[in-house]
C-alpha cells in the first residue's frame, strides 16, 4: 500500500470525449501524421501513482499542454502535477515517457516537462526527466518499473 | 565530407559506447543495452580500396556476466585487456587469450560502486584506470602484476551529482571527470603521500556536461554539455596543471544534449554527438591577430543516425577514421575527406 498521500482531496476534471475517427486516418496509404489529440489519448488513462484516478481526471495532463511537430519529429508534454510539492512528479514524468516510448514510432524525440511555475522543484525534475542516461537506468531498476507498469496499467470502469 | 565506410546492427536497444584499441591489434569495441559489447577487427581499414566491409565481428563479451546495460567499454594502452562498465554497478575486466586473438577471458570483477557505473578509461602510462557513476564518486585503481591484481587508488567524492565521464590526460596520470552537476574537475597523484586530490574544478556549463576530451598536447580540453554548447578550457599556468580557464564557447550549432566530444590527436578536428541525430565535425580558425582569439568553426553536418548519437571516438593511427553508436544500435565507421 502506498504511504500516506499528499493531497487528499485532489480536484476532478470531466474526461474529454472520445476522439472522431476520420476516414483519412483509416486509409493504410495516408502519411501517419500525429497531432496533440493522438498523444493525449495515449497517456490520459494513466493511473496517477496514490488515487484511483487517471491523469486526465486529476488535470495533470492537458490536450493544449501537448504540441506535436511532425516536420522536426518533435513532442512536448508539459503536464502539471496537483500540488506544488508532490513527490510523485518524477515518477509521474517517467510513466508518461514510458508510455509514449512504446506507443509512439521511433521517429520522435519526446520533451517531457512540468509545467511551469507548477511545482516547488521544477527546474530539478525537469533535468532529471530530460536526462537520458538516468532514465534507462531507471527503466533497468525492475522495483521502480513495476510502479512504472502499475500506473500503465489500464483499469477497467 | 564525412563518408559512411560501414554500418553494423550491433546491438539490440542503444548502442552506448565506442572505443578504437590504441596497440596490437587493429580493433574496435561497442557496448549497449543489450548487456553486451562487441569487438570488431578492423585491420582492413589500413588499406587504400577498402573492401566493402572492412570491420568484421569477431566476438561478443558480456553475456552472462553484465546484467543491465553496458555503458561503457576502454582498451588497456598495450591493447591486450579491455574494461565493461556496467548499470549493474561492476566493471569487469577482459583479457585476450594467449592461444585465440579473438577469445576474452573475464579476469577481474572490480566492484566499489553502490550504483550504475557511467565510464571506464585507462591511463595511457597503463598504471591507472578510472571509473565513475551514480553515486556522485569517481574511482581510480592501480594495477600489479599484469593487471591480475586491481588494487582501489582513490577515491574522489567532490562531485555533488552524478558523474557521467572520466578521462586521462594523453601524457602524465592526471585525470579528468565530468558531471551532473554541471562541473569538470580535475585531479593528480600527490608522488609523496600517493593519495590523489583535486587540483582543478571548472565552472560554466549551464547543464550536465557529458563528454570531455584533451587535444593532441595535453594543454586543452573540449567539453560538451546538455546546454548545448562546447567549451575549450586551457591550462593557463606553465608550471603546474592547477589552472584551467574556458576560452572559447561554440555555441549555436546542436540543437539537442550534446552526449559526446572527440578531439583528433593528428589533425586537430573535433567531432561531437549530438541527440539530434547529428555528428558535427569543428575545425579551429586561427585568430586573425594577436587580440583575437582563435575560433572554431563547424566545416559539417551530418544526420549519422536514425536516433540519438552517444558516443564518437576518432581513431588513434588512421587520423581520418571516426567511430559512432547510438540509440539505434548501429555502430558506424566513417572517414572523413577534406572538402577542396
Amino acid at each position: 500500500p502506498m504511504e500516506a498521500t499528499d493531497n487528499l482531496n485532489p480536484k476532478l476534471h470531466t474526461k474529454s470525449e472520445a476522439r472522431v475517427v476520420t476516414l483519412s486516418e483509416l486509409d493504410e496509404n495516408a502519411v501517419d501524421v500525429i497531432d496533440a489529440r493522438e498523444v493525449f489519448d495515449i497517456i490520459r488513462d494513466i493511473n496517477d501513482p496514490e488515487h484511483p484516478l487517471t491523469l486526465e481526471e486529476l488535470n495533470v495532463i492537458e490536450e493544449d499542454k501537448i504540441t506535436v511537430d511532425n516536420v522536426k519529429n518533435l513532442i512536448k508534454i508539459n503536464f502539471t502535477p496537483t500540488i506544488p510539492h508532490c513527490s510523485m512528479a518524477t515518477l509521474i514524468g517517467l510513466s508518461i515517457r514510458v508510455q509514449l516510448m512504446r506507443s509512439l514510432p521511433s521517429r520522435f524525440k519526446v520533451d517531457i516537462a512540468i509545467t511551469p511555475g507548477s511545482h516547488a522543484s521544477e527546474i530539478a525534475i525537469n533535468k532529471q526527466l530530460a536526462d537520458k542516461e538516468r532514465v534507462a537506468a531507471a527503466l533497468e531498476n525492475s522495483h521502480l518499473i513495476e510502479v512504472v507498469n502499475q500506473c500503465l496499467t489500464m483499469k477497467d470502469y | 565530407m564525412l563518408k559512411l565506410v560501414q554500418s553494423v546492427n550491433a546491438h539490440r536497444g542503444k548502442g552506448w559506447s565506442v572505443d578504437w584499441c590504441p596497440h596490437g591489434d587493429d580493433k574496435l569495441a561497442s557496448s549497449g543495452e543489450d548487456k553486451t559489447a562487441c569487438i570488431f577487427l578492423t585491420e582492413e581499414l589500413k588499406k587504400t580500396k577498402l573492401p566493402s566491409e572492412p570491420i568484421t565481428l569477431i566476438t561478443k563479451l558480456g553475456e552472462g556476466s553484465h546484467t543491465r546495460s553496458i555503458r561503457d567499454v576502454a582498451w588497456s594502452p598495450c591493447g591486450k585487456y579491455i574494461l565493461l562498465a556496467s548499470f549493474d554497478g561492476q566493471v569487469t575486466l577482459w583479457e585476450q587469450t594467449k592461444s585465440k586473438k579473438s577469445a576474452y577471458n573475464c579476469v577481474s570483477v572490480v566492484e566499489g560502486h553502490e550504483s550504475e557505473v557511467k565510464a571506464v578509461s585507462w591511463a595511457p602510462s597503463g598504471r591507472y584506470f578510472a571509473s565513475c557513476g551514480r553515486d556522485k564518486n569517481v574511482m581510480i585503481w592501480s594495477l600489479l602484476d599484469d593487471c591480475e591484481d586491481v588494487e582501489c587508488s582513490g577515491v574522489m567524492t567532490v562531485h555533488s551529482q552524478d558523474v557521467k565521464r572520466v578521462v586521462w590526460h594523453p601524457h602524465t596520470d592526471m585525470l579528468a571527470s565530468c558531471s551532473y552537476d554541471d562541473t569538470i574537475k580535475m585531479y593528480i597523484n600527490d608522488l609523496d603521500d600517493g593519495d590523489w586530490t583535486m587540483t582543478t574544478s571548472l565552472s560554466g556549463h549551464d547543464s550536465t556536461v557529458w563528454g570531455i576530451d584533451f587535444d593532441s598536447s595535453g594543454e586543452r580540453l573540449v567539453s560538451c554539455s546538455d546546454d548545448l554548447t562546447l567549451k575549450i578550457w586551457k591550462k593557463t599556468d606553465v608550471v603546474n596543471d592547477k589552472s584551467w580557464s574556458c576560452v572559447a564557447t561554440i555555441a549555436g550549432h546542436h540543437t539537442r544534449a550534446i552526449y559526446d566530444v572527440a578531439w583528433n590527436k593528428k589533425n586537430g578536428l573535433i567531432a561531437t554527438a549530438c541527440g539530434d541525430d547529428q555528428i558535427r565535425i569543428f575545425r579551429e580558425v586561427p585568430a586573425a591577430n594577436e587580440l583575437e582569439k582563435n575560433n572554431f568553426e563547424l566545416l559539417f553536418t551530418l544526420k549519422a543516425h536514425s536516433s540519438d548519437v552517444n558516443s564518437v571516438k576518432w581513431h588513434p593511427k588512421l587520423e581520418n577514421v571516426l567511430a559512432s553508436t547510438g540509440d539505434d544500435g548501429c555502430v558506424k565507421v566513417w572517414k572523413w575527406e577534406d572538402i577542396i
